[in-house]
């Protein structure tokens, strides 16, 4: 229980910093991003002086002091206000982020599961037949993927897959052609192209996977118990999975929170490369175009998705291994 | 007798004489450590491939007569005998981008390789050693940090400090320092879990209990068994400086205006190289960052069988080389 605590207390501490993070850095820079965008937007300023409202969630430089503009910063972010969007005003931030969403979820967390199924079985099999088959064609063969930047292998697959081959759609999320909504045509169409962007993702982060899995079933295996099992006849895919494979999985899940650092990273580049509309891809697109507010909201976003992943994965870890219940 | 048992002890325990080195490095007299990452064919190719790549960026002058920025080619054109690597979009030559672009991106890695050795070990070992509430307190700023994604935060800090100018050295020095203090928690939390192994060691202890002066406890007892450790460290923080220095120059958060890797395919993006069937425009440049972060993992590899010397290769028994036979005994041969 203990552990669970001081787990939590952390996460705490940790979302504090980040937001106060997010609060400090626009503010302790030169230039002010309220003069910014009354520059920009000077014409329909002009005509609707009480657009300047909608900002004052977001921005609220000028007539308070730094801790009053803390305290409003930290009310408007538990309501969950972040204010317009300066390159789509007046759009609320969270409106965009709502669209953009569900296609990141639906693309890390597709190629997460598969990358994870895939790169286990694959560890596993590699270290239970060390130098067979599958060790000395797929290990060095992931070190070799490891050292390509995922950015770069999603090109490739672009460009041979879709721009040489043709076989599936080059970018975004689904075409023109189709109505967006529960049919099955628009199922397809979805699938189609999220092929090459899934396939990309997958091959980044398989290797991690895989590579950490072998590791730890190749330390598990020199474990007493295992020759125990070995001597008392027991079968050989039952010592691996049952035996093997399910103690290697508990330090898998401590690499989780590493993992899913990598694989953020990877989705936002592969994202941009296949114009996929997620969140990175707008992340990207709000700092091309100085939407502050915009990179703001993504940027809380993302940090409490890693804590509220990290905090998951604690969780399952003190519910798998009771000695960390201690 | 005494005189040959110390010859046989001696060329047993000779350090060139290593155990499956490919190397016969016996002749060369080079300490332990470079004979066993030569010695190992895989690690042996990865030294070859990085001097050559430094080398390559270092001469990059000689080796093309192209200015990286000079738009004179014929646009987007395939590889030919003047332009080995081909042509962008912009009419510059791609080969001489890609080697220029190499004195950027490894600068930067290697900056940032070393600055995070420096800063993990600086505040890993100062954590380990210190314990107590000075270890509470890192601790929970080194898990903070490994805890906020790298990649959105650098993208967040390069909206607010452009990462890039039109000065290389200045947006070289820049990047190297986010990326420094964005990346360094990894390295300092392995860093200070071996400080704290080592600190309950007897040699140590033993150290503390004779009175030894902090700092020599740190720079003469424990950092020296360290090495390995933090040569791993810069090997890992330099292949990690230069895959995120690759991808906020393709984000277009990093630079733009420099030629790097990165920025290159982010030109290639931009131009729609791909679209259009110009497949040199982005290969090259992202195997010029596949190669160098391969040779770096084959180094490290390498570099694992100095410190692990169960790992360094058992070759099956081989007749000895010079067999150093006892002298006779004088009484035999005056018998016979």
């Amino acid at each position: 229980m203990r552990f669970l605590v001081r787990r939590v207390a952390f996460y705490v501490v940790a979302f504090w910093v980040a937001i106060t993070v997010n609060f400090l850095l626009p503010r302790l820079l030169p230039g002010n991003p309220i003069d910014y965008f009354q520059m920009r937007y000077s014409a329909i300023l002009a005509n609707n002086p009480h657009l300047l409202d909608t900002l004052k969630p977001v921005f609220d430089f000028k007539h308070q002091s730094l801790a009053v503009q803390y305290v409003h910063y930290l009310g408007n972010l538990a309501h969950l206000n972040f204010g317009p969007s300066y390159s789509q005003f007046p759009t609320p931030v969270n409106d965009l982020i709502a669209q953009a969403l569900p296609w990141s979820l639906f693309l890390a967390g597709v190629s997460a599961l598969v990358a994870f199924v895939i790169g286990t079985l694959l560890g596993i099999v590699a270290a239970w037949w060390r130098s067979g088959t599958v060790d000395t064609v797929v290990t060095p063969l992931t070190m070799f993927m490891q050292s390509f930047p995922a950015f770069f292998v999603a090109m490739i697959i672009l460009y041979f897959l879709g721009v040489i081959g043709g076989w599936f759609p080059l970018d975004h999320a689904f075409g023109d052609t189709v109505q967006p909504g529960f049919n099955l045509p628009f199922f397809a169409d979805v699938l189609t192209h999220a092929a090459m962007p899934l396939l990309a993702l997958l091959l980044a982060s398989v290797g991690g996977w895989l590579l950490g899995m072998r590791a730890v079933m190749i330390n598990t295996l020199s474990e007493d118990y295992i020759t125990m099992a070995e001597a008392k006849g027991l079968r050989t895919r039952r010592i691996v999975f049952m035996y093997a494979a399910r103690n290697a999985l508990l330090p898998q899940i401590t690499s989780l929170a590493i993992v899913l650092g990598y694989a953020l990273t990877s989705l936002v580049l592969i994202e941009n490369v296949f114009a996929y509309p997620g969140l990175g891809y707008l992340m990207v697109n709000a700092v091309k175009a100085t939407d502050y507010p915009l990179m703001q909201a993504i940027f809380f976003l993302i940090t409490v998705a890693m804590l509220g992943a990290n905090f998951v994965a604690d969780l399952l870890y003190a519910v798998l291994d009771p000695r960390a219940r201690a | 007798m005494q005189s040959d048992v110390i010859a046989r002890t001696a060329e047993q325990t000779d350090p060139s004489q290593v155990p499956g080195a490919v190397v016969d490095a016996s002749r060369l007299k080079l300490p332990v450590w470079a004979i066993v990452l030569l010695g190992n064919p895989l690690s042996l190719i990865g030294c070859v491939m990085f001097v050559a790549i430094v080398a390559l960026a270092a001469f990059a002058p000689l080796l093309t007569h192209f200015d990286p920025n000079a738009m004179i080619a014929p646009l987007s054109q395939a590889p030919t005998a003047t332009h080995p690597f081909g042509t962008n979009q912009e009419g510059e030559d791609i080969l001489s981008q890609v080697l220029y672009g190499a004195r950027f991106s490894l600068a930067v890695g290697l900056g940032v390789g070393f600055a995070i050795a420096f800063l993990a070990t600086a505040i890993g070992m100062a954590a380990g050693y210190a314990g107590g509430w000075v270890d509470d307190t890192l601790t929970l700023l080194m898990n903070i940090f490994l805890i906020i994604p790298q990649l959105p935060l650098l993208i967040v800090i390069g909206t607010y400090i452009p990462l890039h100018s039109d000065i290389a050295a200045a947006s070289a020095l820049v990047m190297t320092a986010v990326i420094t203090l964005t990346g360094w928690a990894w390295g300092a939390r392995v860093i200070r879990a071996q400080t704290l192994s080592l600190r309950n060691r007897d040699f140590v202890q033993a150290a503390i209990v004779t009175g030894e002066p902090a700092w020599r406890i740190i720079f003469v007892e424990m950092l020296p068994n360290m090495t390995s450790l933090i040569v791993n460290t810069v090997i890992l923080s330099t292949m990690g400086g230069i895959l995120t220095e690759a991808g906020l120059d393709y984000l277009g958060v990093g630079n733009v205006n420099q030629v790097t890797w990165g920025a290159m395919l982010f030109k290639a993006q931009a131009d729609s190289d791909l679209f259009m069937g110009a497949w040199w425009g982005f290969v090259f440049p992202g195997l010029a960052i596949a190669l160098t972060v391969m040779s770096m993992i084959l180094i490290n590899n390498g570099l694992d069988a100095i410190s692990n010397p169960r790992l360094r290769k058992v070759p099956r028994r081989k007749t000895v080389r010079s067999v150093v036979s006892p002298p006779e005994p004088a009484g035999v041969e005056a018998v016979s």
